[in-house]
């Protein structure tokens, strides 16, 4: 449901703070005729969407043609030189910037699926539904595997179960620990992190938007109003912050993963 | 507040169809991030990147190269002050050499013509005292001369006659030269 109907009825329920319910703040209804299908478009798919265009438009209008860079190019350059170096350099060493397109991917595609948290009209980040998080965990552990087979050939599960340097009886326990680590928590953890923190978000910033809307409305309790609306500008700077950190900590622990598969010996 | 009621009534509808799990993904918007993401990720792969990758790639190229181009001009300027300084450094060498030399040849040249001007002074200083001495002599025996003939002339005015004037002059000189000699 929009965030501007839940406050709406939050206020127009005859006074008193009225909270809707978590289905309420996530649910999305998509296009009636095609209603339980695969392919239903809703507001999290519009969002996805809308993400492939803004990060298009950033290189559409960064002009490559001369040396200088100008206008729109400085931002695309900059973005490039940070994934470069401050990601890829940084985790996955000599031989990462063949990753370059997966791990900016990642970074933009979260990113714009996040802010739309703050984006008057929308107010909801794709990333507090399961889909987009659980999607991208999942391809990062699919990714991070073939770049494991590619380079080390089947013994990559071996090596990733059976770390150097551990007593063998230990193996008893640490193996299926690290198998666990590996290949069940760590898309897991990369899903869940994205999804909770902006799902989250998203509760808070309904939160203040219900208790503000609400206190506007019961006029003995307007003086407190004040600090409830300074708290939900807070939170919109807050969600400003966690969109680009969530995407920033996406990118770069895909990017650990990625050089874990691709130099076993760090 | 017709906006509001129907947005509230649209929102009230679709909570009463409410099946949503807040948890669980959907299908389809698994479909979407799937398809999206996929062509997100092959446009940066093929379409997006390489030509931002290139062009930086050439202005990295070209800013090395400028680098490596100011330093080389810097050696090679580096090496021609050297070199200059070396010639400088000699050209002062030779020029203090010559400076030197005409020094020498100066003070060689001043000494010779000291020596020859000294030694015509010596000449000419020679040249005047034998000079001064024979016209000494001369003034000498001609003063004995007319000392003798006055003495004599004088002596015969007093005697009325004339004198041995032969006899008188060795008298006259002999007593000069005994005065001469006592002087």
């Amino acid at each position: 449901m929009s965030l501007l109907p839940t406050l709406l009825i939050a206020a127009g329920e005859g006074g008193g703070l009225h909270y809707p319910s978590i289905e309420d703040l996530v649910e999305w209804p998509g296009i009636p005729a095609w209603e339980g299908a695969f392919y239903d478009f809703n507001k999290i798919a519009f969002i996805n969407v809308l993400a492939v265009i803004l990060t298009s438009m950033l290189f559409i209008f960064s002009d490559t043609k001369s040396l200088v860079p100008r206008g729109f190019r400085n931002l695309a350059e900059m973005a490039v030189d940070f994934f470069d170096k401050g990601i890829i350099g940084q985790t996955i060493g000599h031989g990462g910037e063949k990753y370059l397109p997966f791990i900016a991917s990642i970074f933009f595609f979260v990113f714009f699926a996040n802010i739309f948290e703050v984006i008057p009209l929308f107010h909801m980040p794709a990333s507090a539904r399961m889909a987009t998080p659980l999607f991208l965990g999942v391809l990062t552990l699919v990714f991070f595997v073939a770049v494991g087979l590619k380079h080390q050939g089947p013994k990559y599960f071996f090596n990733a179960c059976f770390p150097p340097g551990v007593p063998k009886p230990l193996y008893l326990l640490v193996a299926p620990i690290e198998f666990l680590s590996t290949f069940i928590v760590r898309p897991f953890s990369l899903a869940v992190r994205l999804f909770a923190n902006l799902l989250a978000g998203h509760i808070l910033i309904v939160t203040f938007g219900v208790l503000s809307i609400t206190l506007f409305t019961a006029s003995a309790l307007v003086l407190i109003l004040p600090f409830s609306f300074l708290m939900l500008c807070a939170m919109v700077g807050f969600e400003i912050m966690v969109s680009f950190l969530q995407a920033y900590v996406f990118a770069i622990l895909a990017a650990v993963y990625i050089g874990g598969a691709l130099h076993p010996e760090h | 507040m017709p906006l509001a009621t129907a947005l509230i009534i649209a929102a009230e509808g679709a909570e009463e169809a409410s099946d949503v799990n807040p948890i669980l993904p959907a299908t389809n918007e698994l479909f979407y991030a799937a398809v999206t993401f996929f062509l997100l990720w092959a446009l940066m792969k093929w379409v997006f990147l390489p030509p931002l990758q290139k062009v930086m790639a050439e202005r990295d190229d070209k800013v090395r190269g400028d680098l490596d181009a100011a330093d080389h001009a810097r050696a090679e300027a580096e090496l021609a002050r050297a070199r200059y300084d070396e010639e400088l450094s000699s050209a002062r060498a030779e020029a203090s050499r010559l400076v030197e030399d005409a020094r020498g040849r100066a003070e060689a040249k001043r000494a010779e013509i000291l020596a020859a001007a000294e030694a015509e002074i010596a000449e000419l200083r020679a040249a005047a005292n034998a000079e001064i001495a024979e016209a000494k002599a001369a003034a000498i025996t001609e003063l004995r001369q007319s000392v003798a003939s006055i003495a004599v002339s004088a002596a015969e005015a007093v005697v009325q006659h004339q004198l041995d004037a032969a006899a008188q002059q060795r008298v006259i000189e002999d007593y000069v030269n005994r005065s001469a000699s006592v002087n």
